[in-house]
């Protein structure tokens, strides 16, 4: 892939990875990332924390790696939580790119949520994250697996979009959710007829989650098996919510995307 | 740009200008763990002149740059852990899976601290459990390396989530080497004693011995020590750090109270978190190794154990707390991937792990087959397929690291090892193929005879 021509990773017809337009006020719009095993989307959610604080993401695009005045554009911090890492897995990779770290708050739902949470009754738990999430008065968030909760806290995925995904949809104008779809991808192969309320509502998250974003960024390993040269392909394509109201629409493209040694480039498919 | 001139010898008066890189500032001396008597003296005599300014600034910028130390949580395990070394992908402190070739196949020369390692095994065979056991054995040699204070301080402990309480007995003890070397050890030992025999046999035996080294020089016997030189220098950097287990003998004595601590796997899984944090923390200033065999075996877990909302509460709790003690915790799981291979549990459960590697036993087919193809060398038979799923920190990072049907493992009595798979070819003996041609062209001749009516 050594002569093969470096692409500039661009989600929005204005040759953006975020739009302005999406931080309009009053506005929400929910961005869907989802990945699979040897897929990490560690580099994408880093991609998408820069293309927040500094307009543009420094790290991918080789267009912009010259750009030296590294200046912070946004002016709320960028909110990551997650259910599956601790705050240093985060706070190391966003130090390695050197983001200002008062920039992004990271909460980290990892480290003695079970001890904490288990066994309390599920409104209880899910209004205390939602509060803890409001203080951080951010305008994006990302929220790394929350699909967890689901089992963690025994609630039916209607009950997380209802009362969790919801409201902090309203609380955010960029909502970016992470989650893992190795276990969809064996519910399908399954028949339809004895599902059990797992595989029910891993569906019904994934399906909803499908219909309320405006944008899917796919990650997932090559079909053809593993290549030395290539880690897999990121697909973009339009979610199921209605982008009427934006000025600008999502630009449908799959790119193949090699990472090593912290960093990731990106080629046309 | 360089503050040097050419004349400037090196070393020299001039030598203070290593300050260029901040390196001479208390600070940044405490950052690269430089000694205070090197370098420029702390009281500034040294007559830098009008550079000394750029000294502060840069000294200033390089407290800016300094990581708050409060912020990173104190290591409180002992650097000179017998069992740990840093890695040479990421230079994370590492420790031994008490299987040589799994450590380089982690691609960390071990499983990084903070890490943790799921081994699922297709079938009904046990080689997981193999690896499980040599994971905790090493665990307990490490512990006994310093033998002084084995038992009383020691620096390691092992938590193994069961309901077997005869876990401990059933560890491996270290390889000691064939039933030859061990007869040469036994004849060394007794003929280093002094005694008088000894003594006598001894003047005799030396103009012999040096005859001996003299047919070695000759024939050049001794040139396979240059070529072991390498391999030994890397086992003297770190002569403790991974041993090989003999599957046949048993760790004597086996694990004490203080060695290793067992939590019964059919608890709530509060209480199991709980203890498992509080086993954590009595032990602290030691290198903790979580073994979790069989998981989700069901003669050992209840059937609900199964379900989601009672395996992902254990599964986040336990990578909770191997991340929250990440300077001193590792973990190892082996669990049989065959019982939950439809459904979700399987992929649930491979979330949690840092690193996962798959094995795959040969169906008996096969095994004949390379039986066959390796009649001359059986030692060469491998036993099954062990697949890569993920590997530590490196796939977090996004890299890609499946790789399937590329290792072969076989499991001997002196190690486990893996090596790259490749097919063999099978050798047919010259009479074999032409019994085979001959039986071919006497069908041949059958079906024809049974074409003609």
């Amino acid at each position: 892939m050594s002569n093969v021509q470096r692409q500039d990773l661009t989600i929005f017809n204005d040759q953006s990875v975020l739009s302005k337009s999406l931080f309009t006020e009053g506005l929400s719009h929910l961005l869907f990332v989802t990945h699979r095993l040897g897929t990490s989307p560690s580099w994408l959610i880093n991609t998408i924390t820069e293309s927040y604080i500094y307009g543009i993401p420094f790290s991918l695009n080789e267009s912009n790696t010259s750009a030296v005045n590294r200046k912070a554009v946004c002016t709320k911090p960028l909110v990551i939580a997650s259910f599956i890492h601790e705050s240093a897995y985060f706070t190391s990779s966003l130090n390695k790119l050197k983001i200002d770290s008062t920039q992004y708050r990271i909460l980290d739902f990892l480290t003695d949520f079970a001890l904490k949470y288990t066994g309390n009754p599920k409104e209880k738990v899910l209004t205390e994250l939602i509060n803890c999430l409001s203080k951080q008065s951010g305008r994006i968030l990302i929220l790394e697996q929350p699909e967890l909760l689901i089992p963690l806290l025994n609630i039916t995925s209607d009950e997380l979009h209802l009362n969790f995904i919801n409201p902090l949809m309203k609380m955010f104008s960029v909502v970016v959710l992470v989650s893992s779809v190795e276990g969809y991808e064996n519910t399908n192969a399954d028949s339809g007829e004895y599902q059990k309320k797992d595989m029910i509502d891993m569906i019904r998250y994934t399906h909803s989650c499908f219909h309320k974003s405006i944008v899917l960024l796919a990650l997932k390993p090559l079909d053809t098996g593993r290549a030395n040269d290539i880690t897999g392909t990121l697909r973009i394509t339009r979610g199921g919510a209605s982008p009427s109201r934006l000025p600008v629409h999502v630009v449908e493209n799959e790119y193949l995307f090699h990472s090593q040694r912290e960093s990731t480039k990106l080629f046309y498919r | 740009m360089s503050f040097r001139k050419r004349g400037d010898v090196l070393g020299g008066p001039q030598r203070g200008l290593g300050v260029n890189r901040g390196i001479s500032s208390p600070d940044a001396r405490a950052m690269r763990g430089l000694p205070q008597g090197r370098g420029l003296p702390p009281n500034g005599e040294m007559h830098l002149g009008e550079r000394a300014h750029p000294i502060k600034h840069v000294s200033a910028g390089m407290r800016r740059l300094a990581v708050n130390e409060s912020v990173v949580p104190p290591s409180s395990l002992d650097q000179s852990h017998p069992g740990i070394r840093p890695s040479p992908v990421s230079s994370q402190p590492t420790t031994s899976t008490g299987c040589h070739d799994l450590d380089k196949l982690l691609g960390h020369m071990g499983l990084p601290l903070g890490e943790s390692l799921l081994i699922e095994e297709q079938g009904t065979t046990e080689f997981s459990s193999v690896l499980a056991k040599s994971f905790a054995s090493q665990g307990i040699v490490h512990n006994r390396t310093e033998k002084s204070s084995a038992l009383t301080n020691g620096n390691t402990h092992l938590i193994v989530v069961t309901l077997n309480q005869l876990f401990g007995q059933e560890l491996p003890g270290v390889y000691k080497g064939s039933r030859k070397d061990i007869k040469k050890s036994k004849i060394s030992e007794t003929e280093s004693k002094v005694t008088v025999q000894n003594m006598l046999e001894s003047t005799h035996s030396e103009p012999s011995a040096r005859q001996d080294l003299k047919i070695a020089w000759r024939y050049g016997l001794n040139d396979d020590k240059k070529n072991t030189k390498h391999k030994e220098s890397e086992n003297d950097a770190y002569p403790d750090y991974c041993h090989s287990f003999d599957i046949t003998s048993r760790l004597m004595p086996a694990p004490n109270s203080a060695e290793i601590s067992y939590i019964s796997s059919i608890q709530p899984v509060r209480s199991i978190l709980s203890q498992l944090e509080s086993t954590i923390n009595k032990f602290d200033r030691k290198l903790i190794r979580i073994v979790i065999p069989n998981f989700l075996h069901p003669a050992m877990y209840p059937p609900k154990s199964t379900q989601l909302t009672e395996l992902i509460p254990l599964l986040h709790g336990i990578r909770s707390v191997v991340k929250k003690y990440k300077e001193r915790t590792v973990l190892l799981c082996t669990m049989s991937s065959d019982l939950f291979s439809s459904g979700l549990v399987l992929p649930s459960i491979e979330i949690f792990f840092d690193s996962i590697i798959n094995l795959e036993p040969f169906q008996q087919e096969m095994l004949e087959f390379l039986e066959r193809a390796y009649k001359s060398q059986p030692n060469k038979v491998q036993h099954g397929l062990l697949h890569v799923l993920k590997l530590p920190i490196l796939s977090e990072r996004g890299e890609m690291h499946v790789m399937k049907s590329e290792w072969a493992f076989k499991n001997g009595k002196k190690k486990f090892e893996i090596e790259p798979w490749g097919i063999p070819v099978e050798d047919t003996d010259p009479d074999d193929s032409k019994h085979s041609s001959h039986n071919l062209d006497s069908q041949g001749a059958l079906n024809s005879s049974g074409l003609d009516f």
